[in-house]
């Protein structure tokens, strides 16, 4: 069924800096990015999405398709605020890597040294959820492990391994518990770690460990940290752990697929493909939260995030501020992982069992195009969030690139994918 | 067609004559009945002759705008244009391809027994777009006759270019019911893949393989003389198919090979009387085309080029290299199908030591294993007829070697050829 108010595209012109030719993409071909966006609105498999691109510093696309939530159907607008999930984690991990640039720690320190919970960890080895066997780890997880999820920490969400269950048992992922990030990390040092820290790769809570890392280190909130030292710097006025009030009518709506529904529920409403998960107005994010989730808790524009991985793209450098040295920045997007996500996965990893594609301080990292069965680059970084936003920077064809949209379950599409394949196909030079 | 002095482009003329005393020799001894070459570095014609005759019957002479059968030499064209498709969104290149054949979505993978009799296995996992461009589906070719699965194909007539009146989709249909050779993406096997392509890219555009190629390729390229037919007023040019004597009794059945006359090459399929002057029943993305080497190298220019043709593009840049990148864990020859078939004799058109292969061809990527002149990165292919390309981005370099003689493995006339080439480079572009 076609939606004719998600026909609408608005394509600002003004905020280009220069011609898609000028920096050898082609403007035809980058309308494949407008293809592919409209196909999913039409077919009422995403609401609205924004997409930008830049090359060589210049920005030479920036488009608004579909709308901003079902409710009102309003046009999705360039300003619009986006939950973006595990985009938080590159966020941290500069933040983190400030303090390294500042001699706080070295990537090889023990977390036992910050908190003191995580001394001695043991590993799951066999057993149950009520009577887990356990052996002591080989080593202690360094800052280096919560950097590129080679921890021994897990989700509790991607994967159904014991460990994953206690982590649920634990409430670890409970956005609506009164806990600090604090209170988190302290129950997380309790439960057994999937496996001894270096030897695996698993997708985690590292991140929101490093967040409560740089709180106990400055002796300040993550938020107020990443306020003054990122968010100000880079002139990101609109990225934060919350909406308020003022900005509402900017939030977009989060939408939860009817394949994750619970099937009754699903069939009350036959012809209903998304069904609202998240209200601006009264979800979650409409106060400020008590966690500060350095893994996953902040709200951006495509316009904020762009200055960040433009930063990112520039060696760490924003105009006069320099966040940190680009030699931080290459040590961060080097592979840092023996070999690719596909041998490195803990088994059942879900999805995230990449071939071709290594991990770095923070961010995934293209080793080998052919190996990892898409367009792309050696050297290229990226991420994306739970809700299907995705960015990518090439600073070897001098590219950074994302896009926006607000649907769950992740992973349900692989329109991160597709969009790099929309982009890099329309480079002809 | 302009040719440039060797020099220009670093290359040396009094080398290059090599090149001409490798194809006239061959055709003095009764080898081969003509050939056209052709040499370009750095965008520039530097050679480009006919020798011998496009007909022994006749003893016309070869042009240099002959019409050739390219059979596999199709691959590439097939291969981007299915990446033209790609890059419009239709597909990533981990999609099943079920999901544009729905019969392919329970394929199972044969696992002992005879053709009358065997047992099956599911699959580790469905086949992908990617694996059909590199060979790695698990289909095979019923030409090899080196497993119990060629055997089946045989039985079941799915011989694209061979078995006259099969249509595409009756093809597709018929190898929905065949077991695979192996799980797909767990071993390199020269297959039917790229004919499967072929279908894929008329189910997605809604046209015959032989439109979307003119409308997206031939016509941008002005490949005038390219296509699955020969046409009446072209007819003059197309040369005769011989093949090998030992490739009688499996080629010509019906021929006594008792009574063969004491030559090396005989007449297979006569220009004059081909069945190429009908269209085909289907339109083979693995083999149909006939093609000139001015035509070829077109399509071939563009690649070097990264999918530019003039100010237009085919392809991305993007696209391109992506292509020509190994796809394979390591070269051909550790992943071939060797524990599936009975022999590994004929494995497709290159050497598998030391060749990868990327989405549509090889890929030199280890010289010394290869054992012969180039350089690492060199992509190329060649035809059943014992045609054959090769494309070295780093030399700038793009050579064709035409003929028609069946089958190409009886000769070493390609690395002969290869080496010919890049001897008569003086000036190179790689550092040392």
């Amino acid at each position: 069924m076609i939606n004719a108010n998600a026909q609408k595209i608005s394509i600002s012109t003004e905020r280009l800096t220069a011609s898609p030719e000028e920096v050898g993409i082609c403007s035809s071909r980058l309308e494949r990015i407008n293809d592919l966006t409209s196909s999913y609105i039409n077919q009422g498999k995403l609401v609205g999405t924004i997409s930008a691109v830049s090359r060589r510093n210049q920005l030479v696309h920036i488009q608004c398709s579909g709308q901003m939530d079902l409710e009102t159907g309003r046009p999705m607008q360039e300003d619009a605020i986006f939950r973006i999930y595990s985009m938080t984690k590159p966020v941290t991990s500069i933040a983190l890597m400030i303090l390294y640039e500042r001699g706080h720690f070295q990537l090889d320190t023990p977390i036992s040294n910050f908190i003191p919970e995580f001394k001695n960890p043991l590993v799951f080895v066999g057993g149950t959820v009520d009577e887990p066997i356990t052996e002591n780890a080989k080593r202690e997880i360094t800052i280096r492990d919560l950097l590129t999820q080679t921890s021994g920490l897990t989700y509790g969400l991607f994967s159904a391994t014991p460990v994953d269950q206690m982590y649920a048992r634990a409430g670890i992922n409970v956005e609506h518990n009164e806990d600090t990030v604090g209170d988190l990390v302290r129950r997380v040092a309790k439960i057994p770690l999937l496996f001894s820290p270096g030897t695996q790769w698993c997708y985690s809570v590292a991140t929101d460990v490093l967040g409560h890392l740089i709180e106990i280190i400055t002796g300040q909130p993550l938020d107020k940290f990443f306020q003054k030292e990122i968010f100000d710097p880079l002139g990101m006025v609109d990225t934060s752990f919350y909406v308020p009030v003022s900005k509402q009518d900017r939030f977009t709506t989060n939408y939860l697929d009817r394949s994750a529904m619970p099937p009754e529920q699903a069939e009350e409403h036959p012809d209903q493909q998304l069904f609202l998960m998240d209200d601006p107005r009264t979800g979650y994010y409409s106060k400020p939260p008590k966690k500060l989730m350095g893994g996953g808790g902040l709200v951006s524009t495509v316009s904020d995030y762009m200055k960040f991985a433009s930063m990112l793209f520039n060696k760490g450098r924003s105009g006069n501020a320099q966040l940190v040295s680009p030699k931080t920045i290459e040590l961060m997007t080097s592979n840092h992982l023996n070999g690719d996500l596909k041998s490195m996965c803990f088994p059942g990893g879900s999805g995230f069992d990449l071939p071709g594609i290594g991990f770095g301080l923070g961010f995934g990292v293209m080793l080998d195009p052919a190996k990892a069965n898409n367009l792309g680059t050696p050297g290229e970084f990226y991420w994306g969030g739970a809700a299907h936003t995705t960015f990518f920077v090439d600073p070897k064809e001098e590219l950074v690139a994302m896009m926006f949209t607000q649907v769950f379950p992740p992973m349900l599409y692989d329109t991160d994918l597709e969009f790099k394949r929309a982009v890099y196909q329309a480079i002809i030079d | 067609m302009d040719i440039i002095k060797a020099e220009k482009v670093g290359m040396s003329s009094e080398r290059l004559n090599r090149i001409n005393e490798l194809t006239d020799s061959y055709i003095q001894q009764g080898k081969l009945a003509g050939t056209v070459t052709m040499l370009a570095r750095k965008g520039e014609v530097a050679h480009l002759r006919a020798s011998g005759q496009m007909s022994t019957e006749t003893g016309e002479s070869m042009k240099e705008d002959s019409i050739f059968r390219i059979y596999s030499m199709t691959k590439p064209v097939t291969s981007v244009a299915i990446m033209i498709l790609y890059e419009r969104g239709y597909f990533q290149l981990d999609t099943p391809v079920s999901k544009f054949i729905p019969e392919f979505k329970d394929l199972q993978v044969f696992d002992g027994g005879t053709i009358d009799d065997y047992k099956t296995v599911k699959p580790q996992r469905e086949m992908n777009m990617a694996d059909l461009l590199k060979h790695t589906s698990g289909l095979t070719y019923s030409i090899l006759v080196a497993s119990v699965v060629d055997r089946l194909y045989v039985k079941n007539n799915i011989m694209p270019a061979v078995v006259p009146g099969l249509s595409l989709e009756g093809m597709v249909k018929q190898l929905s019911q065949m077991p695979l050779l192996f799980s797909p993406g767990t071993a390199w096997n020269y297959s039917v893949s790229t004919d499967v392509l072929g279908y894929i890219v008329e189910v997605i555009s809604g046209k015959t393989l032989a439109e979307f190629f003119k409308e997206e390729i031939f016509d941008p390229l002005g490949m005038d003389d390219t296509g699955f037919q020969i046409s009446p007023d072209k007819i003059n040019r197309f040369t005769s198919n011989y093949i090998h004597r030992l490739a009688v009794p499996s080629l010509m059945p019906n021929a006594d090979l008792d009574s063969l006359p004491d030559k090396a090459i005989f007449l297979m399929d006569d220009a004059q009387k081909s069945a190429y002057a009908k269209p085909p029943s289907l339109y083979s993305g693995g083999g149909g085309l006939i093609s000139t080497a001015a035509d070829y190298y077109k399509f071939l220019k563009m690649l070097l080029d990264q999918g530019r043709v003039g100010k237009d593009f085919i392809l991305s840049p993007k696209t391109v290299q992506l292509m020509k990148m190994n796809h394979l864990p390591g070269d051909m020859k550790s992943f071939l199908a060797t524990q599936h078939v009975s022999n590994n004799k004929v494995v497709g058109e290159i050497s598998p030591e030391g060749s990868g292969f990327g989405l549509g061809f090889s890929v030199l990527i280890d010289q010394a294993k290869a054992g012969y002149t180039g350089s690492v990165g060199i992509y190329s292919w060649g035809g059943a007829a014992s045609t054959f390309f090769f494309i070295d981005p780093k030399e700038e370099l793009v050579a064709i070697f035409l003929t028609q003689f069946m089958p190409s493995s009886i000769y070493p006339i390609r690395n002969q050829f290869r080496t010919a080439v890049y001897q008569s480079i003086i000036e190179s572009e790689v550092e040392s």
